[in-house]
């Protein structure tokens, strides 16, 4: 299907009344009952309206979260998927308006009990929408979609003060966590429907990843001139960093099963650096508590914890 | 007559208390009679620093490293102060060394942690990385790492002072850097470091390379490369 938006009607009143008709429609037509993934005309559609009109967001995000509160765990898992795509391929102000609402998705309790696979799509519906809660209270926290930031030696994470580094990577800490959690083995992606989270999600992860490693690396450049709480916290940050290393190694690994994407060797590549890394955090434990001993001069008698 | 026997009595009396804590010349050049009054204000001196800093063998710290320097062999005549001295600088040293104890005890858990930790995790991985370093090469690089890392921030300090900023933690870091304690060999010595371990610096590099892998991906993915699709064909 070819997704390049079509040239805009002469009247714009027309054009913007049609939009909105056609994003409501395609809203509902990307939530249906059908046990197939969103449909891409529908996505498209949506994406075109995000991207290419000032129109509100209010009432797509009405419908979208109404349908969350379906019985049907296909209706609710579609509507997930659907704000997930949005979130990935619209333009900010969408994931700006989820972050601005009380609320997003209360799915923590959802059971679909009418089918079989109902109780194991639940669970990972529940985790997927804790998922996105997470994604944009992130948002909220640091003004910004870390997924989408400037990447590289001049990019925001590498370039970050200490103070914004300390309060940013724990946010991208508990969003990773979040992502990860989502826990799926490959035979688990027995449908479109899942399948289709789990692509936006592995999407979500490299990006996510890249700028944590990033923000790993500048922290770690301006670990000898901070203060000596900054270095406690800085430890703490870097040794759940490792931890987090392992866990998506795990998660690449599910990936590179899966036909369409072709991630064996940057998996491979990915598993051995971990690897390598375990055997790093003692040196930075050791070195950060023989700095810190030089540096302040401990009262005799007392444990260096 | 009687009052000379009193006082010798008296003097005798506290020569007995004193031969509990002084050394055994000293009881006998005080047995030798002479008159408490000429040698009263050394002696009285030294009882005062023996009630305090009681003399005991105590083991120098004399190894390789941070360490105190040999005293020289004092001249006789001055060796009742000197010994004054030399007690109250031992005092300080076993205080010195009682830190350095805790900052490697400190170290020795986070060693028997982590290669707690590394065994159980190597129980589980199947796949093993290129062979690692031999044991010598390892402790080598620690501690040149580690002396290295010490050096720069040294440098860094000197490059960077500015008085008005935290004027607090700058004295007491240049202190640090100058004070008997300190040391350009590393507090950790080879011996004690664990066999597994990787020079610091290589684990900034792996995440380096991590960074450029993971911006690669990123790169095929969005061109399409690795064929993504929402919906597989």
């Amino acid at each position: 299907r070819d997704w390049t938006p079509q040239p805009p009607p002469s009247c714009s009143a027309e054009y913007d009344a049609s939009m909105g008709i056609c994003a409501s429609k395609a809203a509902l037509g990307a939530t249906t009952d059908e046990p197939t993934e969103p449909e891409p005309k529908h996505l498209a559609d949506l994406i075109q309206y995000i991207n290419e009109t000032n129109m509100s967001v209010v009432r797509l995000a009405n419908i979208l979260s109404e349908k969350t509160r379906s019985n049907s765990w296909v209706v609710v898992f579609k509507a997930l998927i659907t704000v997930h795509h949005l979130m990935v391929y619209g333009k900010e102000r969408f994931i700006r308006h989820l972050a601005s609402r009380n609320s997003l998705f209360t799915l923590h309790n959802f059971l679909d009990k009418s089918v079989t696979e109902g109780y194991t799509m639940s669970a990972f519906i529940r985790r997927y929408s804790r998922y996105l809660n997470e994604k944009s209270l992130a948002y909220r926290l640091i003004a910004s979609d870390i997924t989408k930031v400037k990447r590289g030696a001049d990019g925001v994470m590498r370039t970050m003060n200490t103070k914004d580094l300390l309060n940013t990577l724990p946010v991208i800490q508990t969003q990773l966590d979040a992502l990860l959690n989502f826990n799926v083995r490959p035979d688990e992606l027995t449908n479109g429907i899942i399948h289709a989270a789990f692509m936006l999600l592995f999407k979500d992860s490299l990006r996510l990843f890249a700028a944590y490693n990033e923000g790993i690396l500048n922290l770690l450049d301006k670990y000898f001139d901070m203060r000596k709480n900054q270095c406690r916290e800085s430890l703490d940050i870097y040794i759940k960093f490792l931890e987090r290393t392992t866990k998506f190694a795990q998660f690449l690994k599910v990936a590179e099963v899966q036909k369409s994407i072709s991630i064996q060797e940057f998996s491979k590549t990915f598993a051995r650096r971990s690897t390598q890394l375990q055997g790093h955090v003692f040196n930075w434990a050791t070195l950060s508590l023989l700095l810190t001993s030089a540096v302040v001069p401990r009262i005799p008698g007392s444990e260096i914890k | 007559m009687a009052s000379q026997w009193q006082n010798l009595g008296a003097s005798v009396r506290r020569r007995s208390l004193l031969e509990e804590e002084l050394p055994e010349e000293e009881v006998i050049r005080s047995a030798a009679g002479q008159p408490e009054t000429s040698s009263g204000a050394l002696g009285s001196l030294c009882r005062r620093f023996q009630r305090r800093l009681p003399l005991r063998a105590v083991s120098l710290n004399l190894r390789a490293g941070p360490s105190w320097k040999r005293l020289e062999t004092p001249e006789p005549e001055k060796q009742g102060l000197q010994a004054a001295a030399r007690s109250a600088k031992t005092a300080l040293g076993a205080m010195s060394q009682r830190i350095q104890e805790s900052c490697q005890s400190g170290t020795k858990w986070l060693v028997e942690t982590q290669v707690k930790a590394r065994r159980r995790k190597r129980g589980v991985q199947k796949d093993s990385s290129s062979p690692p370093p031999s044991l010598t090469q390892k402790n080598t690089r620690v501690s040149r790492a580690a002396s290295d890392l010490q050096e720069r921030e040294h440098h860094r300090l000197c490059a960077r002072v500015d008085p008005r900023v935290h004027p607090r933690r700058r004295p007491r870091r240049e202190a640090a850097f100058q004070s008997p304690y300190s040391s350009t060999e590393p507090l950790c010595s080879p011996s004690e470091s664990d066999s597994d371990l990787e020079p610091v610096g290589a684990g900034i590099q792996h995440l380096q390379k991590l960074s450029q892998k993971l911006n690669k991906a990123i790169m095929a993915e969005e061109s399409g490369d690795m064929t993504i699709s929402l919906i597989r064909h």
